[in-house]
């Protein structure tokens, strides 16, 4: 459904977005996570037709929408957007401000539409209100209603949830999901809050300084982390020194491992492991000690010293405490582990 | 969003024809000051300037320091203090600004002259020996006057600065063990500086500008001798030279205000925080200094007013007035709709383009603010004559009877009405403007809408309170304005400010009185709005 290729933005002189490629198949949900300043919401403008792109494509349902020499107008390429501020018009009423791109519809057919799309997101009795009336929450919606409604091809929605309250912000964006799922839209969605992108996105893609590090399912991205920024971004861990053995394994003072994939020409890697792979465990052979732990309500997050003074994060449940300077048992749980070429 | 800024484009094309307006009317004046003819400047040098530059200089320190000590112990009661009557008083004190200098000046000269009312009740009570001070061409009087038409500026500035920003360091700087008192001077005025700076300068900018009141007191500034070198001795090009040294005064003044206002910054304020409430004597010494500015620049000159208007309504109205009124409303008509067009441009073309040169366009053509009205009258008329002379010769050899094309027309008064006033509409429309925000702007066009349905749809009926605005603001602006008015109108065609500069020239007060009302009442318009404005800003507390 949406094709990126190769595509690169600039402002003046300064690269911002550097071939980047992603593909997004018809009602999936996509997101592009990155620290800001990444170049996120500059990929997501140009989607929308609001930057020219220097080099590369973007195709929507096979169609063309913008290359270097070809540029199809915002208003033209049938793409909604949900803005970062919501961008609602002040002067209108909610009803008013979702059929505001409904104006070549008939009156019957558009007023059809508003209802529809009030039902959708759950906003029957606003319909006369005006946007500064409303919750933080209820403008998203609205937002969403108005962008929705002359069903576009694709829905690119910007930090969608950083206006609202954090307590608010996991069940709109679960509700948000459903919404989009329900109309059966395709949706592009930028964030800088993995466990945001992680609740919304059939598909993610981190991003770093302008290029795209890694597209995939939010469970590849957290186990099978393609380079050591994706590793870092996502989730807690740490990386441990290995030497690669045969077979496909790899040896650290854990272990002997198995770890897939590709190999690189030098025998030292590092490998990343969770701290959900890390189980406390009395009888293990393997010893640590407890150099600190934080309080994260279901458990406690521990930061545990090796003999060889190395540190190694693990979780554990929050009934059974370990003190902080007491010796605990080590085992790993699991598949495989992730390496990393060793640092230059 | 875009970094890169350009040098031109085509927003320069569309501002170049109105920063051409402001600039050549500038240009010709400067020009006087780059080559002064020597008989002229001889002739300025012993007899007008020696006079006109300490009046305008005594004048300039003496109402300097009224507006300051004025204007900010206002702010600081209302902003900080309570006391009795302190709501009231935080918009009433505003009010003075709804009456031009020139009305308050020949209100005040009215009631304290021989046969004033003060006067006359003097010598009913003492006899004829009664001492009275001579307010005429007084440096006091003047400058008392000016303070209590101009200290609104800075009571304004620094009261909304009192209110945004001074509270929470105030409260830090007593924890930190300082004195309310020593912490007002030393946290609350120096953060509240480049906005009292800033009114400080609105209030020098209109001393240095002001023709009415000083004609009143036929006290002699720059403005006076403009007038008087060019219809008292028809003499332009003195008139021109004084002109270019006035617009020196100008840019030194905007100079001063650069080094002096530091690094502007808008803050926020999180809450409100207790007033300082006042106690025994100091609650009535806090009412009283509000009431006696009050009644001083508002409460009496209108009560005034409206007594000899209803005097002169007995003895029966100047059927004339009527004509007089309705020349001011076509031109401030004209010249608001005129300068909020232009203006909509302006800001437009700001929105779209952001290049170096079609920003510094911009600039240059709302810089006639600045520029006093007797300056832009001779910066205007110049070109004009000159104009008309070439009109002139080619419409006879073409068989037109000879008569003046332009001059003494209303296009010149427009256009000089326009340039001085496109400040005020530009300042409207442009944050007008800017409430719609980039994301609406692209949301609109992201539901499928193309600039046009933009403009009609979201761009019209946001903006149209700002439009509104601009022209009532230069509608009352054009209202009140009298130098220009009076020095490029043709002979004859007078307004009601060009009536009160007559009347009151010859001291009839009492006639001049009701068009001075009709000014005031319109002029309480804008300021409706102001207040309602800064109320809805800052929290009434």
């Amino acid at each position: 459904m949406l094709n990126l290729d190769s595509i690169s933005v600039a402002y003046g002189a300064t690269p911002v977005v550097q071939n980047l490629s992603a593909e997004l198949a018809e009602g999936e949900i996509g997101c592009l996570l990155g620290a800001s300043g990444c170049g996120k919401t500059t990929v997501l403008r140009a989607i929308a037709g609001f930057e020219p792109l220097r080099a590369g494509e973007i195709r929507v349902g096979g169609e063309l929408m913008a290359s270097p020499t070809h540029m199809l107008a915002p208003q033209a390429r049938r793409i909604g957007v949900v803005f970062q501020d919501y961008a609602l018009f002040p002067h209108l009423s909610v009803a008013a401000n979702i059929g505001f791109g409904l104006s070549k519809e008939p009156a019957v057919r558009r007023n059809a539409r508003v209802i529809e799309m009030l039902d959708l997101v759950g906003l029957q009795h606003a319909a006369e209100r005006y946007p500064h009336e409303l919750s933080g929450g209820q403008q998203q919606r609205v937002a969403l209603a108005r962008a929705l409604a002359p069903q576009p091809r694709l829905m690119l929605m910007d930090e969608p949830f950083s206006n609202l309250d954090v307590t608010l912000r996991e069940r709109l964006a679960a509700e948000v999901r459903l919404i989009l799922k329900r109309a059966g839209a395709t949706a592009v969605l930028v964030t800088h809050d993995q466990r945001e992108a992680f609740a919304v996105a059939d598909k993610v893609g981190v991003i770093s300084d302008g290029r795209l590090c890694q597209w995939d399912t939010p469970y590849a991205l957290y186990h099978r982390p393609a380079d050591r920024y994706v590793a870092g971004f996502i989730g807690e861990g740490v990386l441990l020194p290995a030497v690669r053995a045969a077979g496909n394994c790899v040896d650290c003072e854990l272990g002997r491992l198995e770890a897939p994939g590709p190999h690189g020409a030098a025998s030292g890697v590092e490998i990343l492991i969770r701290p959900d792979s890390v189980m406390l465990d009395h009888d293990a052979a393997l010893r640590a000690r407890v150099v600190s732990r934080s309080f994260r309500g279901a458990e406690f997050l521990y930061t545990l010293q090796l003999a060889s003074g190395r540190r190694l994060l693990a979780l554990g449940p929050s009934r059974l405490a370990y003190e902080v300077g007491s010796d605990v048992g080590v085992r790993l749980v699991m598949e495989h582990a992730v390496a990393f070429d060793a640092a230059a | 969003m875009s970094a890169t800024v350009n040098r031109f484009s085509r927003g320069t094309l569309y501002v170049l024809p109105i920063a051409l307006l402001t600039f050549i009317p500038l240009a010709v004046v400067v020009g006087y000051f780059l080559s002064p003819q020597p008989e002229v400047w001889s002739h300025l040098r012993q007899y007008v300037l020696p006079r006109i530059l300490v009046n305008t200089g005594v004048l300039m320190v003496l109402v300097a320091a009224g507006v300051l000590v004025v204007g900010v112990s206002l702010a600081w009661l209302t902003a900080i203090c309570d006391f009795p009557g302190r709501r009231f008083f935080s918009w009433a004190l505003m009010l003075p600004l709804a009456i031009p200098a020139y009305v308050l000046a020949f209100v005040h000269v009215g009631i304290f002259d021989f046969s004033g009312p003060l006067q006359t009740l003097a010598r009913e009570w003492f006899g004829q020996s009664a001492f009275f001070p001579n307010v005429r061409s007084s440096t006091w009087a003047v400058s008392v006057v000016l303070t209590m038409a101009f200290y609104p500026y800075v009571y304004l500035l620094a009261r909304n600065a009192f209110r945004t920003q001074g509270q929470r360091a105030m409260e830090a700087a007593q924890t930190l063990g300082m004195s309310r008192t020593r912490a007002f001077f030393r946290v609350a005025v120096p953060m509240a500086r480049p906005w009292i700076i800033g009114g400080l300068t609105l209030a020098m900018m209109e001393t240095l500008a002001d023709f009415g009141a000083v004609a009143v007191f036929n006290y002699d500034t720059f403005t006076m001798s403009i007038y008087k070198s060019w219809f008292g001795l028809f003499n332009l090009p003195a008139a021109a030279q004084l002109a270019s040294l006035l617009i020196l005064f100008v840019l030194l003044l905007a100079a001063l205000e650069q080094r002096l206002r530091g690094r502007r910054q808008y803050q926020v304020a999180y809450g409100n925080s207790p007033r300082l409430r006042l106690t025994g004597s100091a609650r009535w010494l806090a009412f009283g200094v509000c009431a006696a500015v009050f009644a001083g620049a508002f409460l009496i000159p209108v009560i005034q007013l409206v007594i000899w208007s209803l005097q002169h309504w007995r003895e029966g109205v100047d059927p004339r007035y009527l004509g007089f009124a309705w020349n001011s409303i076509r031109l401030a008509l004209f010249a608001g709709v005129a300068t909020t067009i232009l203006a909509l441009i302006l800001a437009w073309v700001k929105r779209q383009h952001n290049d170096t040169t079609t920003r510094w366009l911009t600039r240059l053509s709302i810089l006639g603010y600045a520029v006093p009205g007797s300056v832009l009258a001779v910066g205007v008329f110049i070109p004009i004559a000159w104009l008309d002379n070439h009109l002139h010769a080619i419409a006879q050899s073409l068989g037109f009877s000879s008569v003046p094309v332009l001059k003494g027309t209303l296009a010149a008064m427009l256009l000089a009405l326009t340039v001085r006033f496109l400040a005020v509409a530009f300042q409207a429309t442009d944050s007008a403007i800017h409430r719609v925000t980039r994301s609406q702007d692209d949301a609109s066009r992201s539901l499928g809408l193309n600039t046009r349905q933009t403009v009609w749809r979201l761009y019209v009926p946001l903006v149209r309170p700002g439009l509104f605005a601009a022209f009532l603001l230069v509608f009352v602006d054009v209202l009140k304005e009298m130098p220009i008015t009076l020095m490029t109108r043709s002979f004859g065609w007078d307004t009601l400010a060009v009536r009160i500069f007559q009347l009151t020239s010859e001291s009839m007060w009492e006639r001049a009185a009701l068009p001075a009302l009709f000014i005031v009442v319109v002029g309480l318009l804008p300021l409706v709005l102001l207040i309602r404005h800064s109320d809805s800003t800052l929290n009434r507390h």
